[in-house]
């Protein structure tokens, strides 16, 4: 069991109680592996800002009925992320935004730069299923039954499904770095 | 070309500025010092078990209720709880109120009720019998047959002393009341009426009164003469004879 895990388990009870204190802490301690997350699900700095109140808003709700440890407590809220994600993800879908010159003046915009495009550009070619392994696996560095645990599989399905999908995304990822167009990259592999 | 996909992927990584943070820190402190909408799942928790004691508890004083109220009889507390549980029964066995109205009345004769107590239960259980009689034709002739046991047990009651003077001995005079009978003691039953020893004019209670002071009621009248008589002997103990 990491220190993290450690340090959720003697939070859990705050949080049932809605201790602002025991919120705080949860927050401090899980708040940038969320944000990554949802960062690299929605390639949006800014949503994936609002995914994490969002999921820290519906625990305040939810707190006295959590039930279990501080793993299922980091689950839930990587659970909860994930489903907003997935809402904004079909928003976009069926709202698809407006290409303008205009840019929106949001005060930090050297802050909200991609680091990698192209590995964001291959990730977004990915399902969200293989996205959500690869992130929760190697950006916030969860352990498999971790993993397991937010996505509802087990342990051996999340090795499988990962090794998968770090196949495709390095195919996607050289596809792009050659030719600069990841959707002409052929799929190899399925979805999990 | 060989590509390290978990080095990359690690620099995706992200950090929340301390401004944000602090931005949603304050509007998770506002949305906890609201009420919480869900109550707590515990008290649910808590409120099912009580709620089955209860519903057990429930149960368990309807069915004794019901138990209690089968020997009750008009004018009992229980009665009522007897007629609703024959209400539901009568559904399923349409002869059930009619069972009962002659229990009832075995039991009014029992207890030793009221005359006129007897024979309103004797009516409502000839009625009952008579509801579920189909013109003529009675569902359960079994019934029939008690409820003339329990009239004639009903009628002994409450008008005893015509049955006695109606037949009385040929060789009765007024000198001797209470004549010995003919028949030997331990010839069988003495429930025939023919040889029931009686005042012409006397009543039930006269004739008790000179069982009672007979030293040898035994041999001098019939059992069911002694049997009506009961509550005016001696205890046995007392006298040594029934």
């Amino acid at each position: 069991m990491s220190r993290a895990e450690d340090a959720l388990d003697e939070l859990v009870d705050g949080i049932r109680h809605r201790s602002e204190e025991a919120f705080s802490a949860v927050y401090s301690l899980t708040a940038n592996g969320l944000a990554s997350y949802a960062n690299g699900m929605l390639r949006d700095r800014l949503a994936a800002e609002d995914a994490v109140q969002q999921a820290f808003l519906e625990l305040t709700r939810a707190a006295p009925n959590l039930r279990g440890s501080g793993r299922s407590l980091r689950a839930w809220l990587y659970r909860s992320v994930r489903y907003t994600c997935l809402d904004e993800i079909r928003r976009r879908g069926r709202h698809p935004e407006v290409v303008t010159d205009a840019v929106p003046d949001i005060g930090y915009l050297d802050e909200i730069e991609m680091p990698d495009p192209a590995l964001h550009a291959a990730l977004m070619e990915l399902s969200e299923r293989q996205r959500s392994l690869l992130l929760l696996r190697h950006v916030v560095g969860l352990h498999a039954d971790a993993v397991a645990t937010v996505m509802g599989t087990n342990r051996t399905a999340v090795y499988a499904a990962t090794a998968r999908a770090e196949r495709r995304l390095r195919h996607l990822l050289e596809g792009v770095e050659s030719e600069s167009t990841p959707a002409s990259v052929s799929v190899e592999d399925g979805d999990t | 070309m060989s590509i390290d996909i978990r080095e990359r992927l690690g620099e995706l990584s992200m950090e929340i500025s301390q401004e944000t943070a602090e931005m949603h820190l304050s509007a998770i402190a506002a949305e906890l010092r609201s009420p919480s909408p869900i109550p707590p799942r515990r008290f649910r928790r808590r409120r099912l078990p009580i709620v089955a004691v209860a519903a057990a508890v429930l149960v368990a004083l309807t069915a004794a209720g019901a138990v209690a109220a089968e020997s009750a009889v008009s004018g009992d507390r229980l009665y009522p709880v007897k007629q609703a549980t024959e209400w539901v029964r009568s559904w399923v066995d349409p002869t059930v109120p009619a069972d009962h109205r002659i229990d009832e009345l075995e039991e009014l004769i029992d207890r030793r009720a009221a005359h006129e107590a007897i024979a309103d239960q004797l009516q409502r259980a000839e009625d009952a019998v008579a509801d579920v009689s189909v013109g003529d034709a009675v569902i359960d002739a079994p019934l029939v047959d008690r409820l003339h046991a329990m009239r004639d047990q009903a009628r002994d009651v409450i008008d005893p002393a015509p049955r006695i003077t109606d037949q009385p001995p040929p060789n009765v005079d007024s000198d001797t009341p209470v004549p010995k009978p003919d028949r030997e003691p331990g010839d069988g039953p003495a429930d025939d009426r023919g040889d029931v020893p009686g005042d012409r004019e006397g009543s039930l209670d006269e004739l008790c009164k000179k069982v009672a002071a007979s030293d040898n009621r035994a041999e001098e009248f019939p059992a069911w003469v002694l049997r009506r008589c009961l509550h005016l002997l001696p205890p046995p103990n007392d006298s040594g004879s029934p």
